[in-house]
């Protein structure tokens, strides 16, 4: 498989996960939710991809009820007399693809009743009206990509169940506003140079969360399809190089997690069995199926990098960083290629997946033998720390090194 | 939940899924439904360290 036939494949791999998805989605509301899925029995792909519907599944008490879910997603004309909905500890009651209803009752369930002469919605506790204010959904301009302006309760408790990393997890609330434009710029950059992969991120991508957190790093997970969360704790600039990388990342998690739904078709052995189980390195606990993910992450950041810095004028501290980022996960990809060269792991659809990976990669260290050669990484954590590789690596001793 | 009975009128539900709906769940592996309902793999580490 040559690298235009990665992309198609990527491309149709991806629209055909993408409606397993949903179809899994359609099953689990008509099984569980008979009454509801009536309502919804013709609706498109799209309300069966909403993110907080994966969350209700996957979470073990949902604190967030279906009609609350999709009331967006209903015709106005079809908008019930009155939906059941959950005011969180901040008195916020998050409806997608409608808005944050702002009130200053905290977590209490209340009624939100639509007149249908007047045209207008009113929040009742009991029957005491409760004042509110309508906070529109943010989308990075000029998509329709939403950027999560405020906790969401349901999010939060899948992120929780799933991970003790999450217990210190908070979403960035104050820095939303002023990553808006980092986070456009980075798309645009990906947009212009690998427009095959924007494609697939503007396919895929529902949400994005920016959070702080000193243990969990950022992530994606299929029991929130369609969402990046992105931890902007560290003292890294997060600007549009710090987002490149995270979208090229993340992005390419929700990429592949549609891609390769059917894992079997990759994977030859159990999907969670342990990697450090098959190379003997049993320090590495990560899953076999996981470290296909990282495989194909690495392959996204570095093809993503490697053509922003061909392509597009940065700043010269930003295409140092752009530079360090791109170093840092060559070397940790030649480890992933090395681990997933392990016979018995793939399947022959894996094994052609591994195959591009690997040439990429092999392209890589031979035509900038610098990524590799000139950088020690061995003082840096699992994230990048560009603090860390400016003082190990300075600017200008760095751009005299790649020539 | 009572309270959607009116849209739930006024939406001319239908009582099950249709031939096709049917036919696409039943597509659908366990395996799947599995991954998304339990699975809940955050891929927060997916990189070994250097």
């Amino acid at each position: 498989m040559n690298t235009n036939d990665f992309m198609q494949f990527q491309r149709d791999a991806v629209v055909a996960g993408q409606q397993q998805l949903a179809n899994a989605m359609r099953a689990l509301l008509y099984k569980y939710e008979p009454d509801i899925f009536e309502i919804f029995s013709d609706a498109g792909d799209e309300l069966f991809l909403e993110p907080l519907l994966f969350a209700y599944f996957a979470a073990r008490d949902p604190v967030i009820k279906l009609p609350q879910i999709l009331l967006g997603y209903l015709d106005e004309d079809m908008w019930p007399e009155e939906t059941e909905v959950h005011a969180d500890e901040a008195g916020r009651v998050y409806l997608p693809r409608i808005g944050y209803l702002l009130t200053e009752v905290r977590d209490r369930a209340l009624a939100l009743r639509w007149d249908e002469g007047s045209r207008e919605f009113t929040l009742v506790d009991g029957d005491a009206p409760v004042p509110f204010e309508l906070e529109e959904i943010l989308y990075v301009p000029g998509t329709s990509i939403e950027i999560v302006r405020h906790p969401i309760p349901l999010l939060d408790d899948v992120l929780l169940e799933s991970t003790p990393n999450a217990s210190d997890f908070a979403v960035a609330e104050a820095q939303v506003a002023e990553h808006v434009d980092h986070i456009a710029r980075a798309l645009a950059m990906l947009r212009a140079e690998w427009p095959e992969y924007h494609a697939d991120i503007e396919a895929t991508l529902r949400q994005i969360v920016l959070f702080r957190s000193e243990r969990l790093n950022s992530c994606a997970s299929l029991s929130i399809h369609g969402v990046v969360l992105f931890n902007i704790t560290d003292a890294n600039p997060h600007d549009e190089v710090y987002f490149l990388d995270e979208l090229a990342h993340q992005g390419g998690h929700v990429i592949f997690s549609a891609a390769t739904v059917r894992r079997g078709d990759f994977l030859q052995i159990d999907p969670e069995t342990p990697i450090g189980q098959l190379t003997g390195q049993v320090a590495d606990d990560r899953s076999v199926y996981t470290v296909l993910h990282g495989a194909f992450t690495e392959y996204a950041m570095m093809q993503g990098m490697r053509r922003c810095l061909d392509g597009v004028v940065l700043l010269p501290r930003q295409a140092h960083e752009m530079l360090g980022r791109l170093a840092f996960i060559s070397q940790k990809a030649a480890i992933d290629v090395a681990n997933l060269a392990t016979a018995g792991i793939l399947t022959d659809r894996g094994r052609q997946l591994y195959e591009v990976f690997e040439r990429s990669f092999q392209d890589m260290r031979r035509e900038w033998p610098a990524l590799f050669a000139d950088y020690d990484f061995s003082s840096q954590p699992y994230n990048f720390s560009y603090e860390l590789f400016a003082r190990t690596h300075p600017m200008q001793a760095t751009r005299d090194a790649a020539g | 939940m009572t309270s959607w009975n009116r849209t739930n009128a006024k939406a001319k539900a239908k009582a099950r899924p249709s031939t096709e709906q049917m036919k696409r769940m039943e597509t659908l592996s366990e395996d799947l439904l599995g991954q998304i309902r339990g699975g809940a793999v955050l891929k927060d580490e997916c990189h070994p360290v250097i």
